[in-house]
């Protein structure tokens, strides 16, 4: 009876709802992207949203032949930069995992062909401690911007 | 007043073309007008800039070529010039467009950014521009793959300046 009232009260808690609304458009403010020389425009694909430790999050998205894509993850300090990022092919395949690239949250890159991709974004896990587990909760947000590929050469 | 307003009209028509003549970055025009506006011209007054000067960006590690139909009788001197992130030298080469003999390759000419000569033959002949480095971009082979380009650390301007002129005469 105690545990299902605790599971009520953080569900509708008004901490909770405060949350919510906190990350609304998160990205916005959060994801700033480096300075470039190129007109990069926003994709209707960014997102922000309430992620707690050891969360997967899939956003479904499709690359396009002749768009360039730049990504700019950006997450609350409590997750200390730690945000596993994986670009899956519609076959399961890992296209991109930024895991072996340090976890970078920036990411910038053209396609040869379009197709389907699931992009992950994966929190830490909880820190598990000896008595408690501590869990971290923070918005994170995923800015996507796009631009028709550049023609280079004469 | 009729004054006033007459010069402030050629004024705002001015700042306007001044504005977009500067307008060589990559936001507006991608590079449009590159070689006009950072290639140094001869400094001998009567060679003309041709109009088969051009730019366009370039990646490291890409070679481009474009080709220019050259006269007897004619002097000619083609300057490069490009925007910083490429590195310090660029090689180029004039090559026949007919035969695909190198005439001249500036790797042989320590680097040059310019060259002049004079032609005894008509004939057609290739521009060939290459940046030294590489880029995902220029050695992606598998479909599959996304190409990771940082474009500002690995994409440029490049200016191709061809001026030319009557071969003047020597001698009496």
């Amino acid at each position: 009876m105690f545990k299902k009232y605790i599971l009520f009260i953080i569900i509708f808690s008004p901490f909770q709802y405060n949350f919510a609304q906190e990350c609304f458009e998160y990205y916005k403010s959060a994801c700033i992207p480096k300075s470039s020389n190129f007109i990069y425009t926003e994709n209707n694909s960014s997102v922000s949203f309430q992620f707690t430790s050891g969360e997967l999050k899939e956003i479904p998205f499709t690359l396009i032949l002749g768009i360039d894509y730049r990504i700019t993850l950006c997450a609350d300090k409590k997750f200390e930069d730690i945000i596993k990022f994986i670009i899956r092919a519609k076959d399961g395949n890992e296209i991109y995992n930024n895991s072996q690239q340090n976890f970078n949250l920036n990411l910038e890159f053209a396609c040869r062909k379009t197709q389907d991709v699931t992009f992950e974004l994966i929190a830490p896990e909880p820190n598990i401690g000896n008595n408690d587990t501590v869990l971290i909760d923070g918005c994170m947000g995923v800015l996507v911007e796009e631009m028709v590929s550049v023609k280079t050469g004469f | 007043m009729k004054v006033f307003k007459q010069l402030f009209t050629v004024g705002f028509v001015l700042m306007s073309l001044v504005s977009f003549s500067q307008a060589n970055d990559y936001k507006v025009r991608k590079c449009f007008g590159y070689q006009r506006d950072s290639c140094k011209v001869s400094q001998n007054i009567y060679y003309k800039v041709h109009d088969a000067s051009r730019s366009a960006l370039f990646l490291k590690g890409q070679t481009s070529k474009t080709v220019l139909t050259i006269y007897n009788g004619r002097d000619y001197r083609v300057s490069l010039c490009w925007a910083p992130v490429l590195g310090n030298r660029i090689l180029f080469k004039i090559i026949d467009n007919e035969t695909d003999n190198v005439l001249y390759d500036n790797a042989n000419d320590e680097f040059s950014y310019d060259f002049e000569f004079t032609v005894a033959q008509s004939r057609e002949i290739e521009i060939q521009v290459t940046i030294p480095g590489s880029s995902d971009l220029t050695q992606a082979t598998n479909e599959d793959e996304l190409i990771f380009v940082e474009k500002d650390k690995e994409m440029g301007c490049v200016g191709v300046l061809i001026e030319h002129m009557i071969t003047p005469t020597k001698g009496f």
